[in-house]
């Protein structure tokens, strides 16, 4: 029976791993890259769109997990995702269907998630929400079977677990900006999190039960918002020291792990995710093909335990694998989700005691949410190349929150690659013209004058772009470029 | 009888069920109890704690009507208390008040402990008005009442109302919320609920609700530095005052049993308890929760 390991790793960058410099902090990763065939992928639209894509080989539009803090079920307010946000079979329900054990540990919208054969620890069991370790129980839906439980309890790291030396390995310069205590408290958040599911994939390994197990490290994604964007590149020294650390719980997982799992990992962000496979059936030391998706690594995966992906994805396995170890012959089908056949009639013809008066506030907050949801789509079908549906999405969007930058922003450019300045131009003056002091704004605002060949109106622009004090280096590029566009 | 997770399939109950759940700010699991073939005769959720917040789980449960007082209250009870124990949960509170005498015996037969006991009070608006127009009167006669101090909409406060709530309680109350407009008022006229402005600071304000010729009123928030002066007095005459000329003849407080304050001041209106509530919680973490 074969295994494998699936190791997710967001915010980890492709250009990190491919840069000489920085590689050798992560030699872990490097081995696995040597040993195994990996490439970046093309994203499809902002997180958490491409991990939804990964989980179920679907695009978005059809998975349906379209933002990390959605509507609640019973619809009053949000909540983290959870099970129920997708809406196509999962790679563990559909190997859970097939008979096989997964453990999936600490992923997003895994709450509630029930396998038959496995074992769910949603990422909700290891985030921090309380002072002590004594007061923090574990959420309900966040693990299951229950059985497991107390052992994987025992396996929770919270930050009062941790020393401040150890915490000041990440902290001794960068700290010095927010003040080192809030800092600390941001790193033994992180920190706390990223142990406690390596924790359990270590425990799950010595088990030896599982045919896949799949873990995702938050570590780097909790603490490059509070760093800025870029920093680890250039060897930013708590991301630095985050980066190794995340190395050397590869390299344990890499001593443990038999020689015949597979191990898959994923990464990078939304817009630039990437994938390393390695072990049978995978060439080494090869580059996956530049057009490899994202749902070939969830067709990539089924094969990999024998099971037709076609019903499932329309992902396909890289050529470069060996159809005999990746062979996907088998045909599952997925059963009904536990209760659905549950009358809910029994209790709808007693009467409704007391109806829900949704709040104003509730009300607020939908509102935002079919906003954050048709953005996501449209910024997928912008990424995907389907430029009509991107537009009709951004519509959706501007028709839920109508004074949205961003959204009208992405709208403009769609019309502009289309030449529909005119369009742009109705767009964009119902919302954009009065905000002059943003560079990124009149830089729209003259490429629509150029598209229209309003070379005056541009001129103007450009030259309210160029008296800004203190003007960005790439918008004083972006400036020239579109002034080289006007005629003499 | 068996009990299953609904969460994934039947969650979209909740809000007919447990309107209380509003306030959680997590998702709450949900529970069936099911007797025979997949019968359904009642249900039960159990939320965690948000972020900082109160660590204990939040939990209540609705057994239908006609199978009510048959031993399911009793089964959901004890699977929501031992899943709690199960997921290391310091203890549980009950996201409801509860007033029905059976269901007090049965949580306390499941060792749960009263955290606060509230009483229902109705009182004439009209013997009101009277006492607080003889206090104003008493007041005005000693010169402690200002003169430039400005009376708003209650939704007028702004930030500084909500914020003042929350220092009181540690919570938004509902009625601030539906005063505020953050929370529906359905049918209820909130027309009534006011707050005071001195010197552009804020002094108070009063949450009231009129329904049906009744006048529901939210806790009185005075801000700390008018505590014992006449900003009491002032707002709750405004409002009784404004009620009183509209023909609101009937009033409805709750109030904390410890209140002892108001609770004299119920004594002085000659207010009838109406009911009593009590909050449940029970705690199994020796080192006990804040």
């Amino acid at each position: 029976m074969r295994k494998a390991i699936w190791l997710h790793i967001p915010d980890l960058l492709w250009s990190y791993i491919l840069n000489d410099k920085a590689s050798g902090n992560i030699p872990a990763i490097v081995e696995l890259l040597e040993r195994g065939a990996s490439g970046g992928m093309r994203g499809v639209g902002p997180a958490p769109l491409h991990e939804g894509v990964l989980m179920t080989g679907c695009p978005p539009d059809l998975h349906g997990w379209l933002t990390y803090q959605t509507a609640r079920p019973d619809g009053y307010g949000t909540d983290a995702a959870s099970t129920i946000d997708i809406k196509a079979p999962t790679l563990w329900e559909v190997l859970d269907a097939a008979g096989m054990r997964s453990a999936v540990l600490n992923f997003p919208a895994t709450q509630f998630l029930q396998l038959q054969h496995g074992l769910v620890v949603a990422d909700r069991f290891s985030t921090i929400s309380t002072a002590t370790y004594d007061l923090w129980g574990a959420p309900p839906g966040s693990i299951y079977p229950l059985e497991d439980v107390e052992e994987c309890l025992d396996l929770r790291v919270h930050p009062e677990d941790l020393s401040v030396p150890q915490l000041d390995l990440f902290c001794r310069s960068d700290g010095r900006a927010m003040g080192q205590d809030k800092y600390r408290k941001i790193v033994a958040k992180a920190l706390a999190e990223g142990m406690t599911a390596h924790n359990l994939i270590t425990r799950c390994l010595e088990k030896n039960n599982y045919d896949l197990i799949a873990v995702r490290y938050p570590l780097l994604e909790q603490l490059t918002p509070h760093l800025g964007l870029e920093t680890h590149e250039g060897g930013h020294q708590s991301l630095g020291v985050a980066v190794r650390l995340l190395d050397s719980f590869v390299a344990r997982l890499n001593e443990v792990i038999a020689s015949d799992t597979v191990v898959m990992m994923t990464g990078g962000r939304a817009e630039s995710p990437w994938w390393i496979a390695a072990g049978p059936g995978v060439p080494t030391d090869s580059l996956l093909p530049p057009q490899v998706r994202l749902e070939d690594f969830f067709a990539a995966m089924l094969c990999l335990f024998d099971i037709d992906p076609t019903e499932y994805s329309a992902g396909c396995v890289p050529e470069s694998f060996s159809r005999e170890v990746f062979s996907g012959l088998r045909s599952v089908q997925l059963q009904k989700s536990v209760g659905c056949d549950l009358p809910v009639e029994s209790a709808r013809f007693l009467g409704v005691s007391r109806p829900q008066k949704e709040s104003l506030f509730h009300q607020r907050m939908k509102k935002t949410l079919q906003f954050r949801s048709a953005f996501a789509l449209a910024e997928y079908s912008k990424a995907s190349g389907q430029l009509a549906s991107a537009i009709d999405y951004y519509y959706q969007a501007l028709g839920h929150i109508p004074d949205d930058d961003s959204a009208v922003s992405a709208l403009c450019y769609v019309l502009l690659s289309l030449s529909r300045g005119k369009e742009a131009r109705g767009v964009f003056d119902g919302v954009l013209s009065q905000r002059s002091e943003d560079a990124q704004i009149l830089i729209l605002d003259a490429e629509i004058y150029l598209s229209t060949k309003d070379y005056v109106d541009a001129e103007t622009v450009l030259c309210r772009l160029d008296k800004m004090p203190a003007l960005e280096s790439a918008y004083r590029k972006r400036l020239e470029s579109l002034r080289r566009r006007i005629p003499k | 009888m068996v009990i299953r997770d609904l969460t994934t399939t039947h969650s979209h109950l909740i809000p007919y069920f447990f309107p209380e759940s509003r306030d959680i700010k997590t998702t709450a699991s949900l529970f069936g109890v099911i007797e025979g073939a997949a019968d359904l005769k009642g249900l039960a959720i159990l939320a965690p704690p948000a972020a900082g917040a109160d660590p204990h789980f939040s939990c209540d449960i609705h057994v239908f009507d006609p199978w009510r007082h048959q031993g399911y209250e009793g089964a959901l009870y004890d699977y929501v208390i031992d899943l709690s124990k199960q997921l290391f949960a310091p203890g549980v509170k009950m996201l409801r008040a509860v007033s029905d005498g059976a269901e007090k015996v049965l949580l306390e037969s499941k060792g749960f402990e009263v955290i606060r006991v509230t009483n229902n009070f109705s009182f004439s608006i009209a013997k009101a008005h009277n006492i607080f127009n003889l206090t104003l009167s008493r007041l005005e006669g000693a010169g402690r009442i200002p003169d430039n101090y400005r009376i708003c909409p209650y939704s007028q406060g702004g930030e500084a109302i909500s914020e003042l709530c929350f220092q009181e309680f540690g919570l938004l109350t509902h009625g601030h919320l539906k005063a505020v407009g953050q929370y529906s008022s359905g049918e209820e006229d909130m027309d009534y609920a006011l707050c005071i402005f001195y010197r552009d600071e804020l002094v108070g304000g009063l949450g009231v609700s009129v329904l049906g010729g009744v006048a529901t009123f939210d806790p009185l928030l005075v801000s700390p530095s008018y505590r014992d002066s006449w900003a009491f007095t002032v707002i709750a005459h405004k409002a009784l005052k404004k009620l009183l000329a509209d023909g609101v003849s009937l009033g409805f407080v709750q109030v904390h049993q410890d209140n002892r304050k108001i609770m004299a001041l119920m004594a002085r209106l000659e207010a009838n308890k109406v009911g009593e509530q009590a909050l449940y919680s029970i705690n199994w973490c020796a080192e006990g929760v804040a």
